[in-house]
């Protein structure tokens, strides 16, 4: 009795499960205390290389575009849309998910009390006028047409410190590039209908979670508001955060709905093909095994594991589901399971080691994100044969049902077993036709588009671009920077732009701009209009010679004298004096430090209509200014990746290859166990293109799985040799494997969203083709006597 | 006796208006027209001694005033949430105008005396703002009139400046008038007895 046998024993079994109980539950509890997941789409991007790549991983999703979200409220006369949005403010002024809230109300307040005195050095007015007497009395005389008018109120309390009222004319400068249409000093669209309001959150526009607690807070804000209102006002939140919150909830959800089909339609198949409802509490353990080990592995190697890699770990163990299958199905009475699983073990053992090999090449990728799924795969697919192994044969019915015996299955296979080997030509045939569809077929073989994949639908697009027109939002694609040695060289430089880029405006190559000189001149300008302020003696007879003809009271410019005067003192206003002011959240996406502590200053373009005209900005400035195409950067990005991925797929189908040949040692049965899965891939390839489908990095990841699957299924109808029964069981196996798996990831295919359609729609294909070829190509016809048997049972590898 | 103050739109009225200010040694003298185009709008049209035009529409003030010519008006926009003197006073006059009794009594608590019988004696409104901000900048407004016609507008701010708007006959009467304090007689309804 070998002593594994022992472990057949009821007492032994249970005592077996419950440790295996334990490990699982281990793993769970290590990756739920260790595992964060990261939506950082950075961990999936090559390294940079070009200064728009390496711009666009710095600011993924951190750009000023990508972090605004649009708001817009409607559905209710506008007197109470205006009262939620002032409420909505309000309620999120000090949320900290948000880092400015704009509803068009002004920004009087955006310079605090202590800074009142530096808005002579902000405002442009000193750069063409002298407070002089003509010009005092000129702007004094309409102070009192101000105080005659009903604007009074609120220009009365300003006069007597600024009466030039500069405060105005910073809050004006600073309204955002274009001003939207304003009710009741609010921001409405064109016709009145909707309240308009623009925030700007503190996560990334891609931090999936980040971006979903502020779509949260802000639903919540609003349903308090709005209450039990009887017509309730709607809101819409619009932009790239949101769409990525909506598409990730839909993924999330649709995933969830083909999981429940999923897991009963499986049952059911098990259930039908075994009649053992004990089968179905031992076939997901591979598979749950395999999660846990390589989630704990990635998440004891890298501390967090990326969305991405979940999704496609997920995808890629999708194979260890076979391998119980391929137990169960070989199981018949008077077979002991140990001996069961040894008989399999060196087919299991190749498909599983060769297909490991292949992922090793994705530890050299240089890509985190594809280590990541290195590590996940290996360890998961690993778990799972050494459970197949070492644990399933404890715990399987060691006398089910012999699925040789059914008659069916019989007769199943003297159809097939009638069928003709195909011949080699017909294979090299069929495989140059589908290379030539490949190289000839005009349809785009990429998708260079990472929008694409996760495409919003066309409605909300459009009136995201709408709600970005009436709000004035700064454009997605493009942006001009600035960089120079310190912010302060950025703030002049920018300023020396503005005529050119008011001439861009004016010639409508643009509709508008924003820049961080605009809010905070350089240390140079402000110093010059400090310079152009009188001394106190000059001033205060220059106001008494303005103000002889007119009405004011004496004295009461006092304040105006003291504020000039301590404006002639002060220091240049810096961006680090501004922290906790509105103002210094507009500057923070304006003006930023690169990687290399050099400055940036990024100039956000509204309503691009001429890239021409900006491209010849960029090159009048040569080494400072750039113009920056984050589409174009994204997509030379996806390419970059692509190819890197192809490259190691190369080598992965090299090892591969060397691996099963090693395996097998037999040119001849190395090429029965790789043509089908050669010949499928490029049918899928073929047929994709065909059909005009760009193909993605999901289909290429599916691709992978579905290679391994075929080889799989070639090794195991090659090894099952010319035993009648065994190539039943072996049929049986192969045919439960396929159908699982092609109804799993054909539910996935009828997806609306495209990843998940293009790994279900690759993989089922890959599942079909697969099937037909390995059952074609690699099984052995069931003449007795032509070869001798294929694989020494005992023999380990 | 607020529904015979109602007026239907449109409407035209000339004023004369006597507006203090705490920066002012003096309070200053404005005339022109208010006009009521239609019941959401309400336009003051300053003509001396500046040319100045106020279009009121709903929550938004436009404000746009001309040079000595006439033309290139230099305009400005703002809220009536930022001047709550006016959004008080419009928001009486609105109620008066409409004949509106729940809204005026909303805002404000109304006293009431005084005759209100077609070309009977004076009457007086007093309105006190029931709104806590506005009655930081607002201590009270007093409406003066006779029969069916409203003759003046007073509001009074807390630092003690007073606001006059003369309308209608009143208007016509202290159209001539610059004295500040025979523009206030002329408010409370004694005769214009010309000051020297």
């Amino acid at each position: 009795m070998r002593r594994e046998d022992f472990f057949v024993k009821p007492r032994a079994q249970l005592w077996l499960a419950l440790l295996w109980l334990l490990f699982v539950l281990g793993l769970a509890w290590l990756v739920q205390s260790r595992l964060t997941v990261s939506g950082d789409l950075r961990l999936f991007m090559p390294t940079p290389k070009t200064s728009e790549q390496k711009f666009l991983i710095e600011q993924l999703g951190e750009g000023p575009g990508s972090r605004v979200l649009l708001l817009a409220i409607e559905g209710a006369p506008d007197e109470r849309l205006a009262e939620l949005s002032r409420g909505l403010r309000d309620a999120l002024a000090h949320d900290p998910a948000f880092r400015y809230i704009g509803n068009g109300e002004d920004t009087l307040d955006a310079i605090p009390e202590r800074l009142r005195a530096y808005r002579y050095l902000l405002s442009p007015t000193l750069d063409t006028q002298r407070f002089d007497a003509p010009y005092l009395h000129a702007q004094l005389q309409q102070r009192l047409q101000d105080l005659g008018s009903p604007a009074a109120a609120m220009i009365e309390p300003l006069v007597p410190s600024d009466p030039t009222l500069e405060t105005l004319t910073l809050a004006e400068r600073w309204q955002p590039p274009r001003e939207p249409n304003k009710i009741d000093g609010l921001w409405f669209s064109p016709d009145s209908k909707r309240a308009l309001l623009f925030v700007e959150t503190r996560a990334a526009g891609f931090d999936p979670q980040g971006q979903q607690t502020a779509v949260q807070d802000l639903q919540d804000a609003f349903a308090k508001l709005v209450g039990t209102d009887k017509t309730p006002a709607r809101l819409t939140i619009s932009g790239p955060g949101a769409f990525s919150v909506l598409i990730s909830n839909r993924t999330q959800y649709e995933a969830t709905i083909i999981g429940i089909v999923d897991t009963v339609s499986l049952l059911l198949l098990l259930l039908i093909a075994y009649r053992s409802p004990r089968i179905l509490l031992l076939a997901p353990l591979p598979l749950a095994t395999a999660g846990l080990a390589g989630l704990a592995a990635v998440s004891l190697a890298f501390g967090s594991v990326h969305g991405i890699t979940l999704a496609f770990g997920f995808t890629l163990i999708g194979v260890v589901q076979d391998y119980p299958v391929h137990l169960f199905s070989h199981q018949h009475p008077g077979l002991s399971p140990w001996k069961n699983v040894r008989t399999l073990w060196p087919t299991l053992a190749t498909g599983v080691i060769s297909t490991c090999i292949a992922y090793l090449t994705f530890l050299i990728s240089g890509v985190v994100g594809l280590q990541q799924l290195s590590v996940f795969t290996i360890v998961g697919l690993a778990a799972a044969a050494i459970c197949t192994r070492w644990m399933l044969p404890a715990l399987i019915d060691p006398d089910p049902r012999d699925v040789a015996s059914s008659p069916l299955l019989g007769r199943l296979w003297n159809r097939i077993d009638a069928l003709p080997q195909p011949r080699w030509p017909l294979l090299a045939g069929i495989s140059l036709i589908a290379l030539a569809v490949l190289v000839w077929a005009p349809a785009q073989l990429w998708e260079n588009n990472l929008a694409a994949l996760t495409p919003v639908p066309k409605k909300l697009l459009d009136r995201d671009q709408q709600l970005r027109s009436e709000l004035g939002a700064p454009d997605v694609r493009y942006l001009l920077t600035m960089e120079a040695a310190d912010a302060d060289t950025v703030l002049a430089r920018e300023a020396q732009l503005v005529p050119e880029l008011d001439a861009l405006v004016a010639h409508k190559a643009i509709d508008g701009y924003d820049l961080a000189s605009r809010y905070l001149p350089s240390a140079a300008v402000q110093h010059a209009r400090q310079q152009l302020l009188p001394d106190a003696t000059t001033l205060s007879a220059a106001l008494s010679e303005a103000t002889r003809d007119l009405d004011f009271k004496p004295d009461v410019f006092a304040p105006f004298l003291r504020d000039v005067a301590t404006a002639r003192t002060l220091p240049p206003l810096r961006a680090r004096d501004l922290a906790d002011t509105p103002l210094a959240l507009r500057l923070q996406s304006l003006l930023q430090t690169t990687s290399d502590r050099r400055a940036r200053g990024l100039i956000s373009l509204t309503g691009v209509n001429d890239t021409d005209a900006l491209v010849q900005l960029a090159a009048k400035h040569p080494g400072e200014l750039q113009l920056l195409d984050l589409k174009q950067a994204s997509e030379s990005l996806v390419t970059a990746y692509r190819e890197r991925v192809l490259y190691t797929l190369c080598i992965a189908l090299v090892l591969l290859a060397g691996a099963v040949w090693y395996a097998l040692r037999s040119t001849h049965r190395v090429l029965k166990a790789l043509t089908p899965l050669l010949i499928s891939t490029l049918l899928i390839l073929a047929l994709f293109h065909a059909c005009g489908v760009a193909l993605s990095l999901f289909h290429l990841i599916a691709l992978i799985l579905a290679a391994g699957l075929g080889l799989d299924y070639a090794l195991f109808f090659e090894h099952a040799g010319e035993d009648r029964d065994d190539q039943l069981r072996t049929l049986h196996a192969v045919l439960i494997s396929a159908a699982s798996t092609g109804l799993v990831f054909g539910l996935l295919g009828t997806s609306s969203i495209p990843v998940l359609r293009a790994i279900g729609l690759t993989v089922a294909l890959g599942v079909v083709f697969n099937f037909v070829l390995a059952l074609l190509i690699s099984r052995e016809k069931s003449s007795p006597g032509k070869n001798a048997p294929v694989l020494d049972h005992d023999a380990t590898h | 006796m607020l529904a015979k103050l109602a007026r239907p739109t449109p409407a035209e009225t000339p004023f004369v208006e006597l507006r203090g200010s705490a920066l002012l040694k003096q309070p200053q003298r404005l005339q022109g027209r208010l006009q009521q185009p239609d019941a959401n709008t309400l336009v003051r049209e300053v003509m001396t001694p500046f040319h100045e035009r106020t279009t009121i529409r709903a929550q938004d003030v436009l404000i746009e005033r001309f040079d000595a010519g006439g033309n290139n008006p230099h305009t400005r926009k703002f809220s009536l949430r930022r001047a709550p003197e006016l959004e008080g006073l419009l928001s009486s006059f609105t109620a008066l105008l409409r004949g509106d009794r729940v809204l005026l009594e909303k805002n404000y608590s109304v006293q009431m005396s005084g005759d209100d019988r077609i070309g009977g004696a004076s009457w007086k409104l007093q309105l006190t703002p029931r709104d806590p901000r506005l009655l930081k900048r607002v201590s009270g407004i007093t409406l003066r009139g006779r029969g069916n016609a409203l003759e003046c507008m007073q509001l009074n701010q807390p630092d003690g400046q007073r606001t006059l708007t003369l309308l209608g006959m009143t208007a016509v009467a202290a159209a001539k008038v610059g004295d500040a304090n025979a523009l206030g007689a002329l408010c409370e309804g004694k005769p214009a007895a010309s000051a020297p």
